[in-house]
């Protein structure tokens, strides 16, 4: 087995990990955290899919030879844009925890639910 | 031209410097945002009068991969305006309100985000504008109401990290496979497989799929429309959901045609797009039926509405070999235009009245209408534009999508059907909380006055002219609506045009 296909391999798992935990989570806090792993498994599967299978591109004659370097690009912003998304959703809870005083995801899993009990907002 | 970026960044820059203000004076930073939109408007206007053709800007980072084009064509800048004005128009609502600093300067890079979408042709950087937008929003769901607005953010928070994920992995797929993101590139790229091309193409219109609110990527939409100022549901209900159907249009017009990357799964994606289209249609319409909240009543219409008109997108492509296809897509624009006029219109009447009543359902403000006529009545017609009748703006879009689709196949008859169902649907639970603000009942619980009253309805006067002008002389607009179906249909001249340019 090549290396790249075992890098492929522990970045599905670690996605498939975090897709777990965002499916089975009851808090909201462990839900967000569910949601990193898997931000950090597609990281890892960006900075694997950078690299060709059958090893390194050059992008001319004489030039060094090195991966192609856009997906890397891709995984850093993507890594700025999953920890933003994390820290507001984190702000998020926090507030939510403050309002309602639970953490507790079933609260208000139901997306037809009808909060009419909460303040009118204009 | 060459000042082209700072128009796109007047928005953010406004925003910023309404923020740096606002520690002087609380309720300077609502005039200076609604300055700088207004700026943006004329602006644009000027820009679209100056264009005579379509030109190609490319901004660079330091070359290579980190260079990007923008595609300024005369009818993207128009949709430009338009957004410019809208948002003017809506933000008229906050003057003089004591609002957080940090609204305005997050509202304005919402509004670059959606402009910005309209010129980049390629999936990163619209993927990246999706994002920037998708954290502004639930930013912005923490400023009004802390405990509705935290449910709604929550779900538009896990929502928005799920669809990163899905879109982010199919841009990357596309890449690793074909070396390219760039939509005019994906137009003539040789063919993917069947299954992959599905997978990855999918991906990426999960992504529109989300932020048009379209089922099942729905989940947050009544409770952040609910939970957040109504300028803000007005803002997302109109222009984010334009935005994301001028993409939709444009992606799988451009880079998923037949003889396209994605051309051997060009039917799968049409039926994922047919699939979801009428089971947002049948969810959004029946739950808006359902709903007492008035605010969810518009937030629901709005996924039915969304629905409807993806629908029409979706058998514009089914019928791609047959003449009636732009008209088709013509008729979809035009029902999208009209939805991003009235919407955000009824969501400030909605408001007001929530504001005015201190109350949140529809059958709760019997006799608002007699304090109220002239936003009573701007209600009930925007409601007559959504639903399409004769003499009001819509009537137009709905009448030409029954017109092209009468002699068409079956799938075309399902999609008249459907069309004819949201129409009775809708005359249902608008007219029936239209009805209910005229009724007599006890008025001791109206309010009065408002802040900014005049120039709520200064904005409602505007929008409803527009609907009711575009609803009797129907002709300009038309031709304009023409122009862009065209340029969306025969995209040759928009891939000449990037790919000119050279960029991602």
């Amino acid at each position: 087995m090549s290396n790249w296909l075992i890098l492929m391999i522990t970045a599905s798992a670690v996605m498939l990990i975090g897709l777990y935990g965002l499916i089975a989570g009851k808090n909201l806090i462990r839900v967000l955290l569910s949601l990193n792993v898997l931000f950090l498994g597609l990281n890892f599967l960006l900075a694997v899919l950078s690299i060709p299978e059958d090893g390194m591109v050059s992008f001319g004659e004489g030039l060094p030879v090195i991966s192609d370097p856009f997906l890397r690009y891709v995984a850093i912003i993507a890594t700025i844009f999953g920890f933003c998304i994390i820290v507001a959703g984190i702000v998020i809870a926090i507030i939510y925890y403050k309002t309602h005083h639970t953490l507790e995801v079933h609260n208000f899993a139901n997306a037809f639910s009808k909060p009419d009990d909460e303040e009118v907002v204009e | 031209m060459s000042f082209f970026p700072l128009y796109l960044i007047l928005s953010a820059f406004g925003g910023s410097v309404a923020f740096g203000l606002s520690f002087l004076n609380k309720r300077l930073g609502s005039y200076i945002l609604c300055a700088s939109l207004l700026a943006g408007s004329i602006w644009g206007f000027f820009l679209v009068t100056s264009l005579e053709d379509s030109i190609i800007i490319n901004l660079s980072q330091g070359g290579g991969f980190l260079s990007y084009s923008l595609a300024v064509t005369p009818i993207v800048l128009t949709a430009s305006v338009f957004i410019y004005t809208i948002a003017f128009l809506l933000s008229l609502s906050l003057i003089r309100r004591r609002i957080r600093f940090e609204y305005f300067f997050i509202y304005g890079v919402i509004i670059f985000a959606c402009n910005s979408m309209l010129f980049l042709a390629d999936l990163f950087s619209i993927f990246v504008m999706i994002q920037i937008f998708a954290i502004g929003v639930m930013l912005l769901s923490l400023f009004q109401n802390f405990r509705a607005g935290s449910r709604g953010g929550y779900k538009y928070c896990i929502n928005a990290g799920l669809i990163f994920v899905i879109m982010l992995g199919a841009i990357a797929l596309i890449y690793s496979s074909l070396g390219t993101l760039n939509i005019a590139s994906l137009s003539t790229a040789p063919s993917l497989n069947k299954f992959f091309g599905f997978l990855v193409g999918a991906g990426v219109l999960i992504g529109l799929f989300f932020k048009t609110a379209l089922f099942p990527f729905n989940a947050w939409v009544p409770d952040l429309y609910r939970g957040v100022r109504s300028h803000l549901s007005a803002t997302l209900a109109s222009l984010s959901t334009l935005v994301g159907v001028i993409l939709i249009a444009r992606i799988v017009f451009t880079a998923m045609h037949p003889e396209s990357a994605f051309g051997y799964a060009f039917n799968s994606i049409n039926f994922l797009m047919f699939s979801v289209s009428i089971v947002s249609v049948f969810v959004g319409e029946f739950a808006a039926l359902n709903s007492p909240d008035i605010k969810k009543m518009l937030a629901y219409s709005t996924v039915g509405q969304l629905g409807l008109i993806v629908l029409a997108v979706a058998l514009a492509m089914n019928l791609i070999d047959k003449p009636v296809s732009q008209p088709v897509l013509f008729a979809a624009l035009f029902l999208l235009i009209v939805h991003s006029i009235a919407k955000p219109m009824m969501y400030l009447i909605a408001g007001f009245f929530i504001k005015s009543s201190g109350k949140s359902r529809w059958d709760e403000m019997r006799g608002i209408g007699f304090a109220y006529p002239f936003l009573a009545g701007a209600f009930i017609i925007g409601g007559f534009a959504l639903m399409g009748v004769p003499l009001f703006a819509g009537f137009w879009g709905k009448f030409g999508l029954i017109y092209y689709l009468f002699d068409g196949d079956n799938i075309a008859k399902l999609g008249l059907i459907i069309v004819i169902f949201t129409s009775i649907i809708e005359g249902v639970y608008f007219m029936r909380a239209g009805h209910s603000f005229f009724e007599k009942g006890d008025t001791e619980f109206i309010r009065k006055p408002v802040l900014n009253y005049w120039l709520i309805v200064f904005s409602i006067g505007v929008m409803l002219s527009v609907l009711i002008i575009i609803g009797i002389f129907p002709a300009p607009f038309s031709e304009m609506l023409n122009r862009f179906a065209l340029e969306v249909f025969d995209f040759s001249a928009y891939t000449e045009l990037i790919l000119s340019g050279g960029g991602l």
